[in-house]
């Protein structure tokens, strides 16, 4: 019981975190009038290196999948529809992930977020297109999920160094 | 001043439906005066706001600033909800489970001040500047670190204060009253939604 309050809690912080951070970092970018590629740099990043740790912070089974759940509501409260089915999928798919390969530790934080952020990612770019009545075709489709791959993979190694060193300090436990 | 969950969520969620469905600036500024508290808050997104109207007509494409309106909506209505709906009603509508809503609500506007000054104060800091050297690592870091430490101690201070407080026990008493003013925010709600509904406002 213990645990499950611990989960929730944390993956309901973790959710709300990353989805704030959009808009925060939205706001602080264009107040500043800064260059046109941060902000969609930064969102693409800053969001998912949320959601990594949190995976690590959790570190308990059903983690992914909490935290994709809580996302996808947030999405759906906000009539963005499209992206709560993306969010709840990767987060099975993370989870699926996470049982093989645990949650902590370099090789499993680079998998799982990179799962997470093709799922996100790939799919939300597809549905989006979708609504504008274009089918992605087969090939830009995959060099599209090549890159969030890409994107995931090096949000979870920053996901690692950034947890482990939170873990170190204590302020993780 | 707070206000009652039974008629202020239902009267966010109808300023809400008319930022989502309509493309009036209504519900943006419906929720605007709330906002009197949070002054820096309040310039920034303005600026933001008037930025973005000024870019989309220099563009040509004016007909996207709908989405402008309704990024400032959903935020303002959520920072709203955090300073003015009184928590322990909203229990009183969705029981123990509503608990992990109220902690997101709780924790919107802090997360919100941190990852914008955050980011803000980046140029001046000097942050940006790693990311032309291509040092693309450290730069996140530097970035995503305040945002995040802040994150776990939320989190974790959380963790404890309910296992002491409410995993021990506690009862939730339901509050139903509603008083006049909590009336007059559900008719105000009601009130944006209609207006926004009129095609040429």
């Amino acid at each position: 019981m213990d645990e499950k309050v611990r989960l929730w809690i944390f993956a309901a912080i973790f959710s709300v975190a990353s989805y704030v951070v959009s808009a925060g970092i939205s706001l602080g970018t264009a107040a500043y009038a800064a260059s046109i590629f941060l902000d969609p740099l930064l969102n693409l990043t800053i969001p998912l290196l949320i959601l990594s740790v949190g995976f690590q912070a959790i570190n308990k089974r059903g983690g992914a999948f909490a935290i994709g759940l809580i996302s996808a509501v947030l999405f759906a409260l906000t009539f963005l529809f499209f992206l709560t089915a993306t969010a709840f999928v990767a987060g099975i798919l993370t989870e699926v992930s996470a049982y093989l390969l645990g949650y902590r530790g370099m090789k499993a934080s680079v998998i799982n977020t990179a799962v997470y952020g093709l799922g996100e990612g790939a799919l939300s770019v597809y549905i989006g297109a979708l609504f504008l009545h274009y089918a992605v075709p087969i090939l830009p489709f995959v060099g599209f999920s090549l890159v969030f791959v890409a994107l995931g993979a090096f949000v979870g190694y920053l996901g690692q160094s950034i947890s482990s060193y939170m873990i170190k300090s204590g302020l993780m436990k | 001043m707070k206000v009652n969950a039974v008629l202020a969520l239902p009267a966010a969620l109808m300023i809400a439906l008319a930022a989502a469905i309509t493309p009036s600036p209504v519900p943006m500024i419906s929720t605007i005066p709330f906002l009197i508290g949070r002054k820096r808050f309040l310039l920034l997104e303005l600026l933001v706001i008037a930025l973005s109207a000024f870019a989309l007509s220099e563009l040509d494409r004016f007909s996207l600033f709908a989405y402008t309106e309704r990024t400032a909506t959903f935020v303002n209505l959520y920072l709203l909800a955090s300073d003015y709906v009184d928590r322990p009603s909203i229990l009183a509508i969705t029981g123990k489970a509503g608990l992990p809503l109220i902690v997101g609500l709780n924790y919107f506007p802090l997360f919100l001040s941190v990852s914008s000054e955050v980011t803000f104060y980046a140029r001046i800091r000097g942050i940006t500047n790693e990311l032309k050297k291509g040092k693309f690592v450290s730069f996140f870091q530097s970035l995503a670190l305040p945002i995040l430490v802040e994150v776990v101690r939320v989190a974790e201070n959380l963790y404890m204060a309910y296992s002491l407080k409410v995993y021990g026990g506690g009862v939730i008493k339901r509050k139903l009253r509603v008083t006049g003013a909590d009336a007059l925010f559900g008719a105000y709600g009601a009130l944006v939604l209609w207006l926004s509904l009129i095609p040429h406002f």
